[in-house]
């Protein structure tokens, strides 16, 4: 079997540094990436600078003040990284084709069998280094070895030593048969299956690594199976006592791809009217079935998603029996999914409507007369087409 | 004026009414009604106010109440007595049992004769038409009710309309304000409350020309309204006060009783005194029998009584500490006779209103007392409710919420308020509360105030069910005295188990036989020492650091100057604190007057005490009693202004026909207003200085075991942590908890604490008594896994006490055996008894293969574990983790502040309580104690200072501490400049 070759790309607080690029007036500072509003709100990513003063993720932003009171809080802007984060996986599906989104700023990619085309892993990082800078005006880390624990530990590691300078050197290869001996003295945490453990919801999990003092990989290699086992459950045993030895034998799985049409809208003034909601959600489904007809396309799931202003994101996914095409035939539907999700008096900040299942016609064509409401929405996209848009409809008709 | 308004929402039904009950009835007075009737919602829960205050407005005031049930909804006034009691009886059924449309119909039926009722449900009123006269039933006819359709059925059926307007606002306009209330209580947004059908534009106090207009096309609606008020009477509410009854006992009866069991309690009170002494005791008694004869009060003092003796240890606070009767019966335990208590601001022959004997009993037996009264006067006792109105805060806080407002947003803008910057939304947000602030949310219970009556409580006021399982009534205390019942406050009192639990201690490791009813150490030397020095923490009432100082002023350990210290640390007084302080050391004084000199000459010339305002009014200004007494009562109230003013100008009116100079009387008068807070009689503060010595003495002579039971009982003033570095100061050592020798609560035995399983959080209590119960009936436990197989705890109980050290006794004598090795073997136990080792090879499954070397936890990480499992620190003091700060050359100690006069020092400090006041320009400031390794130390942050170092404040811990040492009057107190504090590095 051919040695397999993983790379690990990391855009270290990814959000942190996309502000950055938007208002280079905080580059060099404390930043942290949390809603504003609230003392309690926990910080979603911190800059190195602030890392350095002790603020770390999932801190509530008033604790971080009181530590740093220069930290600057700046307002998450998640639609953004969503999107800087889908051109990053275009720019990198031109490369390569086995890469496997982590997060949003952290990338696996399988280098096996590219020698040839792009010369060594060390060259080839340093081109998507290149890349990054010139179109994105990102800096990352990058670690190599022959598995996807391996290379991410040797990717973190290279920023943990040097968290201000990206250069050549934030590129480390750990060479087949080191991986033991390079991941012993690192803190347990970078095995994959410890951070799990370590953030399930039960505290018995979180707790056994500072209960039974293991705070090293090379304290779990100690452990024979009988000791993991006691410790971890069968279950888990296995994959510690491996994991610990540097073995790693999960693949880079790509992304499934599914088209979908997608709409969204910001809300201008956060609201919790549920009038005014239910109207919004109209016009995104309108907008959506239009470019479903424009495409020619049917679909059978439609998925709501809202964000109130807490930044709490709920959504909700119906799967149709038949396939659709027009407004009329889920409105019914998609009210009743939105008046489920929507149970709380919060104010929504952000609405979105997926139609997933997409396919197109394989429905009869009708032999009798369309029906009214068929034919107004045919003419109204007739008149759409006719005037690029700009046709509007009162919603009493719609109703 | 020929009509009136007979259906009318006041602030009082549950959100749904808008408007005070002061608005309405000078609403009703300005347009010339002669009656008013108040129907709340389900409930009379502000019926006696309202009674009170319509009397006051010279109108007519009836007794109503809108039964509103899932599908019935009508109005019910009362014509008399009889009428009010099935009333209450209903609302207690629909309360404590729910009812149904027919259930209710069935009950409103049977008082055909004592009500009068109107609704606009059709059928109920055919229904209810077979029994009541056409008088006494009425179609209710509303504007905006799409009602007046039905004229012609209503002379089919020949029932009679009324007209109301279902007063739900104050104005015009306010429907929004109503909707609000709906969407609050529904939890619910604005756009998804539906009114129709409970509300209409028209819901709202008309004028006269509007009500007429609306009804000109049936003028008999508009006539009935008055048929109706003159039917109803509410004269006789409030005129008699219900007494409980003593097993059925009469008047006389239970007047033989208790004279009876007062001259049997002689011997034990009295024994031993001479009979110049015991002459003055029996004038006493006979002269406080007769006056309680004379007014019926026999059988309230023998249920009193009788509630007492269910528990031991008890202590009477308030007014009743000075009576004799209570003395003899056991319920005080104070002699009134010795230290001069005033009888008449508790009884006298002119009061009118009821005796109020409250009791404190130790907080874990008083559950056991309210079952004992609920249980003995079944269906004759509730408890007292409070009742929890929309207020600033929380009318701004649910406002937001039907805004949508996020949770944290308002928690940061109302705990900022008023000087946050806030946006036009919450601007908006903010005058809705303000509309809204008033409305009564729920009700809640009274903390001790129960009512006994002589028959069915649910015939005196609708009785609920509280969520803690008991009933309680509809009315607040002040409701309750207008309505007549009489109250006897129940309460809990931590400090009464705190002197319990250390007398039995100390009985059982000294042999001792101390009997808390009979035990007085006012002239113990010892006793007296600790009170003149102040070091008094974990005694009660006298522990908070403001206290402490204030001792440490006044050096004095007499049981009478610590009486005045009780009273003169209330705000009332407080700013006489260091005139008083001085004058017990000696310093001359001059009376105000020579005519106050035998009242005010056992406070040093100055007013502590509540009687002493009513003694001062009648010497100087020639009140009587009962005008003495209200003028004491009129201070303690809110919105006293204009009564004040009455008062005033009588007083000085008297002052001045006695020749007395205006500076003076000015001075009295302004003595006299400082009352407006909150302050004692002396009776209360001699009661509760009497318990503060008995703790002095228990903590002077055996402070391991009075520590521990102060920190057992918890809910002192100070942390555990702070009591146990107290203790340690007074040289006791802490040992830390152990499955092998811990009890629950801590305990003390000599010259040692032994750490309570308590302590260690998380551990079940059915676990604890599980090991103390195995280990006395098996003996010790061996070893750990011994320990988890006799016990039985849970996975995380094992866990937790390991990390808490608790199996500390397991590690053999030389603690050969590892911490974490104890916990592996916690983990073994489990992964054998889940089965999780079966699936293992045989090769790995052995435990004899070589054991790989466990790597033993560091200092840091077990420090951190005790302070997450125990709160604080148990086996060390916090400074031991900052020997490197205390012994640095520039870090002075508090107990060295004395020689420090005016200098500028450095000190380590633990935080350990602060105490916010506002300075006279109204901004913050801070009085906070901190501690190091030789003493607490008071500190003070002025304004620039707390506004500088409040967040570093707030989040506790270790600080380094700078400041000019002050004194005042020999205490000393350190003036802050600047603070650091540490991080928790052990973290």
């Amino acid at each position: 079997m051919q040695e397999r070759t993983i790379s690990y790309l990391n855009i270290p607080s990814f959000p942190v540094a996309l502000e950055r690029i938007q208002d280079p007036r905080l580059k060099e500072r404390e930043i942290a990436i949390a809603p504003r509003s609230s003392d309690r709100a926990k910080i979603w990513s911190v800059s190195p600078e602030a890392r350095e003063a002790g603020i770390y993720k999932g801190m509530p932003v008033g604790q971080a003040k009181r530590i740093a009171p220069s930290l600057m809080i700046v307002d998450p802007n998640p639609d953004l990284y969503k999107q800087v984060n889908r051109k990053l996986e275009t720019a990198i599906k031109n490369w390569l084709p086995i890469y496997e989104f982590e997060r949003e700023g952290k990338i696996y990619l399988d280098y096996t069998g590219f020698r040839r085309l792009y010369g060594v892993a060390e060259d080839f990082s340093l081109q998507l280094k290149r890349l990054l800078k010139n179109d994105f005006s990102l800096d990352c880390s990058l670690g190599h070895a022959a598995n996807k624990l391996v290379a991410k530990a040797a990717a973190k590691e290279v920023i943990r030593e040097s968290p201000f300078q990206f250069s050549k050197n934030s590129i480390l290869r750990i060479k087949n048969g080191q991986e033991e001996r390079f991941l012993q003295p690192l803190e347990a945490d970078v095995l994959p299956i410890v951070r799990t453990l370590k953030s399930r919801r039960s505290t018995r999990t979180q707790n056994i690594f500072a209960d039974l003092n293991l705070r090293t990989v090379a304290d779990l290699a100690q452990l024979d199976r009988l000791y993991l086992t006691v410790a971890f459950g069968p279950f888990h045993a296995e994959t510690i006592y491996k994991m610990a030895r540097g073995v790693d034998p999960r693949p880079v799985v790509p992304p499934k791809l599914e088209p979908t049409i997608f709409c969204e809208e910001h809300l201008e003034n956060e609201s919790n009217n549920i009038f005014d909601l239910n109207y919004k959600v109209e016009n995104l489904l309108d907008d959506l079935c239009t470019r479903l007809r424009a495409m020619g396309q049917f679909s059978d799931s439609l998925t709501i998603g809202l964000r109130y202003s807490d930044y709490k994101y709920v959504e909700k996914k119906k799967t149709f029996k038949d396939v659709f095409q027009y407004q009329h035939q889920v409105a019914k539907d998609l009210r009743k999914l939105f008046t489920h999700i929507l149970n709380r008096r919060v104010t929504v900040r952000y609405i979105s409507l997926e139609a997933s299942g997409l396919r197109r016609s394989e429905v009869q064509l009708s032999l009798f007369e369309e029906s009214k409401q068929l034919s107004l929405d045919s003419t109204l996209d007739s008149l759409n087409e006719k005037f690029q848009g700009k046709v509007m409809l009162g919603r009493k008709l719609l109703a | 004026m020929n009509y009136c308004q007979l259906h009318v929402h006041s602030v009082y039904s549950p959100m749904k009414g808008l408007s005070s009950l002061e608005w309405l009835c000078e609403r009703a007075l300005k347009l010339g009604h002669e009656h008013i009737a108040l129907t709340d919602t389900n409930g009379l829960y502000g019926i006696p106010h309202f009674i009170n205050l319509a009397r006051e407005y010279g109108l007519i005031p009836i007794i109503g109440c809108e039964v509103v049930l899932e599908n019935l909804r009508l109005v019910i006034l009362c014509r008399n007595q009889e009428g009010f009691r099935r009333l209450t009886r209903l609302l207690t059924r629909y309360h404590q049992d729910g009812l149904s449309r027919d259930d209710c119909l069935e009950l409103v039926a049977k008082m055909s004769a004592e009500t009068i009722v109107f609704s606009d449900d059709k059928e109920a009123l055919l229904f209810l038409g077979k029994v009541f006269k056409k008088e006494a039933l009425y179609y209710e006819v509303t504007k905006g009710m799409a009602t007046n359709k039905d004229l012609l059925w209503l002379k089919e059926q020949q029932i009679k309309p009324l007209a109301t307007s279902r007063i739900h606002m104050s104005k015009k306009g306010e429907d929004f304000y109503y909707r609000l209330l709906r969407a609050i209580d529904d939890n619910c947004t604005i756009e998804e409350i539906d009114t129709s059908g409970e509300h209409s534009t028209y819901c709202y106090f008309p004028n006269n020309s509007e009500f007429k207009r609306w009804f000109e096309l049936i003028p008999e609606a508009l006539e009935n309204t008055k048929t109706v008020a003159r039917l109803c009477r509410s004269d006789w509410f409030g005129n008699k006060l219900i007494f409980p009854s003593f097993k059925g006992f009469n008047p006389e009866e239970a007047s033989l009783a208790l004279r009876q069991k007062c001259l049997d309690q002689l011997d034990w009170r009295y024994g031993e005194v001479d009979s110049e002494v015991l002459d003055k005791v029996q004038e006493r008694l006979s002269y406080e029998l007769s006056i309680i004869e004379a007014k019926d009060f026999s059988n309230y003092f023998l249920v009193v009584d009788e509630f007492v003796s269910q528990s031991g240890i008890n202590c009477g606070r308030g007014s009743g500490a000075a009576s004799i009767v209570c003395y003899l019966l056991g319920i005080t335990h104070v002699d009134p006779i010795k230290h001069n208590l005033f009888f008449e601001r508790f009884l006298n022959e002119f009061r009118v209103d009821p005796p109020d004997i409250d009791v404190d009993f130790p907080w874990d037996e008083r559950d056991d007392i309210l079952d004992y009264v609920f249980e003995k006067y079944a269906g004759r006792a509730a408890m007292v409710a409070n009742h929890n109105f929309l207020r600033d805060r929380s009318a701004i806080r649910e406002v937001a919420k039907v805004y949508g407002i996020k949770e944290d947003e308002i928690s940061y803008i109302t705990n900022r308020l008023p000087r946050v910057e806030i946006d036009s939304t919450w601007r908006q947000i903010i005058t809705h509360a303000l509309k809204i602030e008033g409305c009564l949310r729920h009700l809640s219970v009274h903390c001790g105030g129960v009512v006994v009556t002589p028959g069915p409580i649910e015939d005196y006021a609708p009785v609920e069910w509280a969520t803690k399982g008991v009933p309680v009534i509809q009315w607040e205390k002040d409701q309750t005295e207008i309505a007549g019942l009489v109250k006897i406050d129940l309460l809990g009192n931590r400090s009464l188990a705190v002197v319990r639990d250390a007398l039995n201690m100390a009985n059982i490791n000294y042999q001792k036989n101390y009997d808390y009813r009979l035990f007085n150490p006012v002239d113990d030397p010892k006793t007296k020492e600790m009170m003149k020095l102040g070091t008094t923490m974990g005694v009660f009432y006298v522990e908070s650091p403001g206290t402490r100082l204030y001792l440490q002023k006044q050096r004095s350990g007499e049981f009478e100057h610590n009486t005045i210290a009780g009273s003169v640390i209330r705000p009332a007084a407080r700013r006489f604190a260091n005139i008083i302080a001085e004058r017990i050391n000696g310093k001359p004084f001059e009376h105000f007057h020579p005519i106050l000199k035998p009242i005010l000459d056992e406070t040093f010339g100055v007013l502590i005490y509540q009687e002493q305002v009513t003694q001062v009014a009648m010497v100087m200004a020639d009140f009587d009693v009962i005008e003495g007494n209200d003028l004491r009562k009129v201070l303690g109230k809110k919105h006293k202004e204009k009564k004040l003013k009455d008062y005033k100008d009588k007083f000085f009116q008297g002052a001045f026909d006695k020749g007395i100079d205006k500076k003076v009387v000015d001075d009295v008068w302004a003595m006299i207003l400082s009352f407006a807070g909150y302050s004692f009689c002396k009776p209360h503060s001699a009661s509760y200085c009497l318990v503060s010595y008995k703790a002095a003495y228990l903590k002077a002579h055996y402070p391991a075991e009075f520590m521990a039971a102060v920190i057992s009982n918890q809910g002192g003033f100070y942390n555990s942590t702070a009591y146990l570095e107290e203790a340690r100061r007074f040289g006791v050592e802490i040992l830390p908890p152990d499955i092998n020798h811990s009890e629950n609560h801590y305990v003390g035995f000599k010259n040692y604490i032994r750490t309570g399983l308590m302590q260690v959080k998380g551990i079940r209590t059915k676990t604890i008594e599980k090991i103390i119960f195995e280990r006395r009936e098996n003996g010790l436990f061996v070893d750990v896994a011994n320990f988890l197989k006799r016990v039985e705890p849970t996975f995380e109980e094992a866990r937790i006490l390991a990390k808490a050290r608790a199996y500390n006794s397991l590690r053999g004598e030389a603690k050969e055996t590892a911490l974490v090795e104890l916990m592996w073997e916690v983990y073994f136990h489990y992964a054998e008894k889940k089965g999780s080792l079966q699936y293992l090879p045989e090769a790995d499954n052995q435990l004899e293969k070589v054991k790989p070397k466990m790597r033993e936890y560091d200092s840091l990480q077990l420090v951190d574990w005790e302070h997450e499992h125990m709160g604080g620190f148990v086996s060390f003091s916090s400074w031991q983790l900052y020997r490197h700060v205390l012994e640095r050359d520039d870090v002075v100690r508090g107990i060295d502040f004395p020689v420090l006069k005016d200098k500028y020092v450095r000190l380590f400090g633990d935080f350990i309580t602060s105490k916010a006041t506002r300075t006279k320009k109204g901004d913050t400031m801070l009085f906070v104690s901190f501690s190091d390794d030789s003493a607490v130390y008071e500190t003070v942050f002025f304004p620039e200072a707390y506004y500088a170092f409040r967040d570093l404040l707030f989040l506790g811990g270790a600080f380094l501490v700078e400041g000019q040492v002050q004194e005042d009057l020999g205490s000393f107190v350190l003036q802050v400049t600047n603070l650091q504090r540490f991080a928790q590095n052990w973290a």
